[in-house]
């Protein structure tokens, strides 16, 4: 649980320890939040972000100094931490960029070797938030059953996610990006 | 990263799994990645033989689902690998796995 709000970083259950897998959370408007993947493997940790279009990023966590951010630590066993973490660091050196960022999205996974998105995107509507990128990597650690997107609440039109995603599609210069 | 040879591989990845430190593990996880990158371009029977030698009951868990889990496209969907995934899954049983955790991993290697 996040225990304090307006904290520059939210330090967590686990978050300190050498092993840690953590959702990453970052206010980035009123409204508005940033996701990512923390990950620590007995060395200096990263968080792997889905940042924009073609841009995913590798950070140190030092480099969110000034943004508002807190870590929601994964209850993984050892093993499951590490296969997570080994595929983090395959991603982050093998995708920066090549995602596309879209809000329809299609399930798909990772190939940890060649970083291809398995299956391919159907068409150029089709790509990545930061969030899904977060769960297409849980997804690719077969993890994704720790997530219950069925039960994901319906998105309501003309809510404020509905708004930001038609003033993003309004100052794209990509293809035209449909729901 | 230049791969690393097969026997090298066994070793390292045996070595680390019998270590209690599991520092050990993850730059054994980015050697057994960038071995599969490699290989599986120029010489996909030495993935298979990686799936034929590698004994499970020698390994951490992570090793084996990692190694699975980066194996999932079609072209790697060989018998070598179906043989191994069985055998990672019967020694999850007898370490006494929770039957929960390994229906979860097979629902999740298997395609």
């Amino acid at each position: 649980m996040i225990t304090e709000h307006r904290a520059r970083a939210v330090w967590i259950r686990g978050a300190d320890a050498k092993l840690v897998v953590a959702i990453y959370v970052a206010r980035t408007g009123r409204a508005q939040f940033h996701a990512g993947l923390y990950h620590r493997d007995h060395g200096a940790a990263s968080i792997l972000h889905f940042a924009w279009d073609r841009e995913l990023c590798n950070d140190d966590p030092g480099e969110s100094e000034g943004r508002d951010y807190g870590l929601i630590a994964l209850s993984l066993d050892e093993d499951d931490a590490q296969t997570l973490c080994a595929l983090c660091r395959q991603v982050a050196r093998r995708h920066s960029v090549t995602s596309r960022f879209r809000f329809v999205e299609w399930r798909p996974r990772f190939d940890l070797v060649t970083a291809e998105i398995i299956p391919p995107a159907i068409d150029e509507r089709h790509g990545l938030t930061c969030a899904t990128f977060v769960l297409t990597m849980l997804r690719s650690a077969a993890l994704g059953k720790l997530l219950a997107l069925d039960q994901w609440p319906v998105p309501t039109p003309d809510d404020t996610d509905d708004r930001w995603q038609s003033r993003w599609r309004g100052c794209s210069t990509e293809p035209a990006i449909v729901r | 990263m230049v791969p690393t040879s097969l026997d090298a591989l066994l070793e390292m990845l045996y070595a680390a799994s019998s270590h209690s430190d599991r520092s050990h593990i993850a730059p054994v996880l980015d050697r057994l990645l960038a071995y599969l990158d490699h290989w599986r371009t120029f010489s996909p029977g030495r993935v298979d033989a990686l799936f034929e030698r590698l004994d499970p009951s020698r390994l951490v868990r992570a090793v084996g689902q990692t190694l699975l889990a980066s194996t999932r496209l079609a072209c790697d969907r060989s018998v070598a690998r179906h043989r191994f995934l069985s055998r990672f899954l019967d020694d999850l049983r007898i370490r006494g796995t929770p039957e929960a955790t390994i229906t979860h991993l097979q629902e999740g290697l298997e395609t």
